[in-house]
């Protein structure tokens, strides 16, 4: 049940609602039994036996933070906690990395190991993640401890639950007693629009653009060569792809979240318009990046040892970041590429800093800009190509090192150029149907909508904070919306209908992870 | 009433709103004829043509492009000596407008073969959602558009969305710069130039067919594997085609669609489906022409997909089937 199928939008969230808000005030207990019922449901809709495993892995978890609780400050509570961390991580690396690993270590030896087949329970990842986290925290604070049912509700509401954000309890656990009690017309509201907004940016932006990846993905898959210019059109496609999905995905997670009156961290904020690639992991998937800062990198030292310190910790974090995403080397290549860029980053910033320069001005930003995009959607590669050597092929030609080859038609007008035309090389490409011309503006038109346009949260909470000492996230509801911004977003309803019947079905990238 | 209100129940305003902007955009271009819809369409006109031209009672052969590209018209014709005419169209269209099409061509007297596709059994209105693909939507909204006009909103409002934009977009531009039909010197089956004044398709010798070709090669028909459902819509329309066919003094005939033989067919499901198939059209007093397993032929008398047959193919098949026939056929032959 995706949050953009007819069984979600026309009988899930309405009945969920309908109940949530026909449970009356005072019976605060019943309505969060009612929000852990129905996330259970919309879990159990996936798969049933995997329901079972998160929920004993919930009373697991939840009985071991009570027991280390219990017995902190007596030295034997971490040894306890970390082998239950330990047992979240082993079950996370049976059923996601165990393969993986068998068949690497076999391709190294030359052994071929007997692979059998194990179904990775949807958002296993996530949930793993959320429940170490709780563990962390009460092994260095007992007091954040919650009760059972808050724990459930916590890491099973059905928003965040499949691919985040990955919440933290202190910032969600307190919402249940305070929030759930007061909904009203301005949650509803707003969680519609920010829903509806990541709605529309996964429909009708992010899937036709991803039938773009696709088709130019398809070709490496098929065994076809790709030329420089459909290397970079097809790592643009999937990086715009992957940015409209997943901040899609995140908009709408939090806008159902807000219709509960409860409030997520935010996921994305214009990552595209970032300047260099520190800031880029400021705004991109910022719940995750938060974890791996947190529990990760702070505790390994973080920027507090010196350089080198600072830049091994980077590479490590970006290392376990790229496995957590997906059990291939691809993933982890790619997690390295961008330990690497951050790292030459620090190294930028540092020598800029000795010489006492700070390099800024529109043509500075401009060309920053383009270098900080070019790295990413570089990188974006490795993410998508169905294996290493594909990727490295795709990788190879995308720095020019077959030439800098465009359509034939292109290069007889660039060919005249002074400079460029020498290193162009005309070849004749295969027309994807739409066109090289049109695809091309296509794609100009979303990078001008990542890049100019106001985000979601900039639109929706524009005053966000965070309350002070707490780390709860406030409920800011905007007061913009009105009759226009309704009939908007109605008109664009029809866009989503449209996408729903004339286009196959298209998943959730992160659903994979 | 409030903001968050206002903006709340402004949402199915907008969309009520949104749906007549798109559907007033669809009506624009209702029955622009394009390029893509030009082989239906041609091939309807003349096989209607060719079935009313003819004066005495006549053969009917029907079906989807199993029909058209694998049974010879002409080849029945000289066997039977019967004057008979190739109905098949495409199995894209839909059993309902297949049959509808067909009640155009008949007169009293007439006899008709039915060849229905097994996937045509289940291409019914009701569930146009799963099968419909360009083909029907283009032709729907081009060339009959009054047809379209005639279906239910909902029904009205189905197609326009499963049209794609791009197509909408060429109704649109054609209200302005008709569409030219594209040129090419290559052969190209799906072209009515090919299609003879019996309505047979030629063209589609051995020579010329295709080296590679997925559907041909490696596509399994699904209910000679999983078996066959007569819930399916299929089934009702064609009931209710042997009505209306009773009514007209028609008589209606049903036989097998050629098809590439597959080893996954060599299982009891086939005879099943056969079993099934014939006591479907036994329960509705419709006579049966050969059987299901003698209509699957070796993969490499196919042309370009699993249903088409080369010609040289379909001239041995029509000659069998008129064998088939003559029995049947033995006082209409008289």
């Amino acid at each position: 049940m995706h949050f953009s199928s007819w069984e979600f939008l026309l009988v899930f969230l309405p009945l969920t609602l309908v109940g949530f808000h026909l449970i009356p005030a005072r019976a605060a207990v019943w309505r969060k039994l009612w929000l852990i019922a129905a996330s259970m449901v919309f879990y159990a809709w996936f798969s049933i036996w995997c329901a079972a495993l998160l929920l004993v892995s919930m009373v697991l978890n939840h009985s071991l933070g009570e027991w280390v609780g219990n017995r902190a400050g007596k030295n034997r509570h971490w040894p306890v906690a970390l082998t239950g961390i330990g047992a979240n991580l082993l079950l996370l690396f049976h059923f996601k990395y165990a393969n993986m690993f068998k068949q690497s270590i076999g391709s190294l030896f030359g052994a071929s190991f007997e692979l059998p087949p194990i179904i990775l329970p949807l958002a296993i990842s996530f949930y793993t993640f959320t429940q170490i986290g709780y563990l962390i925290d009460v092994v260095k604070n007992p007091q954040v401890r919650c009760g059972f049912i808050d724990y459930c509700l916590f890491v099973v509401f059905f928003p965040h639950l499949i691919a985040g954000p990955v919440v933290r309890h202190s910032e969600i656990v307190p919402q249940f007693s305070k929030r759930l009690l007061q909904p009203d017309w301005s949650c509803l509201a707003s969680g519609t629009a920010i829903f509806l907004i990541g709605l529309y940016k996964k429909t009708l932006l992010a899937d036709p653009v991803g039938n773009h990846a696709d088709w130019i993905f398809g070709q490496i898959s098929q065994g076809q060569g790709l030329s420089w210019f459909t290397a970079w059109i097809g790592a643009i496609a999937y990086g715009l792809q992957i940015y409209f999905d997943f901040s899609g995905y995140s908009d709408m997670a939090i806008g159902l979240a807000v219709m509960f009156v409860i409030r997520f961290p935010s996921n994305f904020e214009s990552p595209y318009k970032s300047l260099n690639i520190s800031d880029f992991w400021k705004r991109w998937h910022m719940s995750l990046t938060r974890f791996f800062r947190d529990y990760i990198y702070i505790p390994m030292g973080g920027n507090r040892g010196g350089y080198r310190l600072q830049a091994c910790n980077v590479m490590l974090v970006f290392l376990i970041s790229g496995l957590w995403h997906g059990a291939g080397w691809t993933f982890v290549i790619w997690g390295a590429l961008h330990g690497l860029y951050l790292v030459t980053h620090l190294s930028w910033k540092n020598l800029m800093s000795s010489f006492g320069l700070n390099p800024c001005g529109r043509t500075w930003s401009f060309f920053a800009w383009c270098i900080t995009m070019a790295a990413v959607m570089h990188a974006w590669v490795f993410f998508r190509a169905p294996d290493v050597s594909s990727a490295f092929r795709i990788s190879h030609t995308m720095l020019g090192m077959d030439g800098i080859s465009i359509p034939e038609r292109w290069a007889r007008g660039l060919g005249s150029l002074p400079l460029l035309g020498e290193f162009l090389v005309a070849v004749p490409l295969q027309n994807p149907g739409i066109g090289w011309f049109w695809m091309c503006m296509h794609l100009i038109l979303l990078v001008a909508v990542a890049t100019c346009m106001p985000n979601s949260k900039q639109l929706i909470f524009p005053h966000q904070r965070t309350e002070a000492g707490s780390g709860e996230l406030q409920l800011s509801i905007s007061t913009r919306l009105g009759m226009t911004q309704g009939i908007i977003a109605g008109i664009l309803l029809v866009g989503f209908l449209y996408t729903k019947y004339s286009a196959a079905p298209s998943p959730f990238i992160y659903y994979n992870f | 009433m409030v903001g968050p209100k206002k903006f709340l129940f402004a949402i199915p305003i907008g969309f009520v709103f949104g749906i007549l902007i798109f559907m007033t955009l669809v009506r624009y271009q209702l029955g622009v004829p394009t390029a893509s819809s030009a082989w239906v369409s041609t091939m309807i006109d003349r096989k209607k043509k060719a079935a009313l031209e003819i004066a005495q009672p006549k053969l009917l052969l029907l079906g989807g492009s199993a029909t058209l590209f694998g049974i010879k018209a002409s080849v029945i014709q000289s066997e039977l000596g019967i004057p008979t005419v190739n109905g098949g169209l495409h199995a894209g269209l839909g059993m309902d407008m297949i049959l509808r099409e067909a009640r155009g061509m008949l007169r009293a007297g007439d006899t008709v073969v039915i060849f229905p596709e097994y996937e045509l059994l289940d291409f019914g209105e009701n569930n146009r959602r799963d099968w419909a693909a360009f083909t029907y939507l283009d032709y729907m909204l081009s060339r009959d558009s009054k047809r379209y006009l005639e279906l239910a909103f909902s029904d009205q409002l189905q197609i326009a969305l499963m049209t794609p934009a791009d197509r909408i977009w060429k109704g649109i531009n054609g209200r302005w710069v008709p569409e030219s039909p594209p040129k090419g010197s290559d052969y190209n089956p799906y072209d009515s130039a090919w299609i003879d004044s019996h309505g047979d398709m030629t063209g589609h010798r051995a020579f010329r067919r295709p080296e590679h070709a997925e559907d041909r090669d490696q596509r399994i028909c699904e209910v000679l594997c999983h078996g066959l459902s007569l819930e399916e819509e299929g089934f009702a329309l064609i009931a209710e085609f042997k009505r209306w066919a009773d009514a007209q003094q028609v008589w209606l005939i049903a036989g097998f669609p050629n098809m590439a033989h597959r080893q996954a067919y060599e299982t009891s499901t086939v005879y099943e489906v056969e079993d099934q198939l014939k006591s479907f059209y036994a329960k509705h007093a419709i006579d049966v022409v050969g059987c299901l397993r003698e209509s699957l032929m070796p993969s490499d008398d196919f042309f370009d997909t699993l249903y088409h047959p080369t010609e040289e193919a379909s001239i041995q098949r029509s000659q069998k089937l008129a064998t088939q026939l003559r029995p049947l056929l033995m006082d209409a032959i008289r």
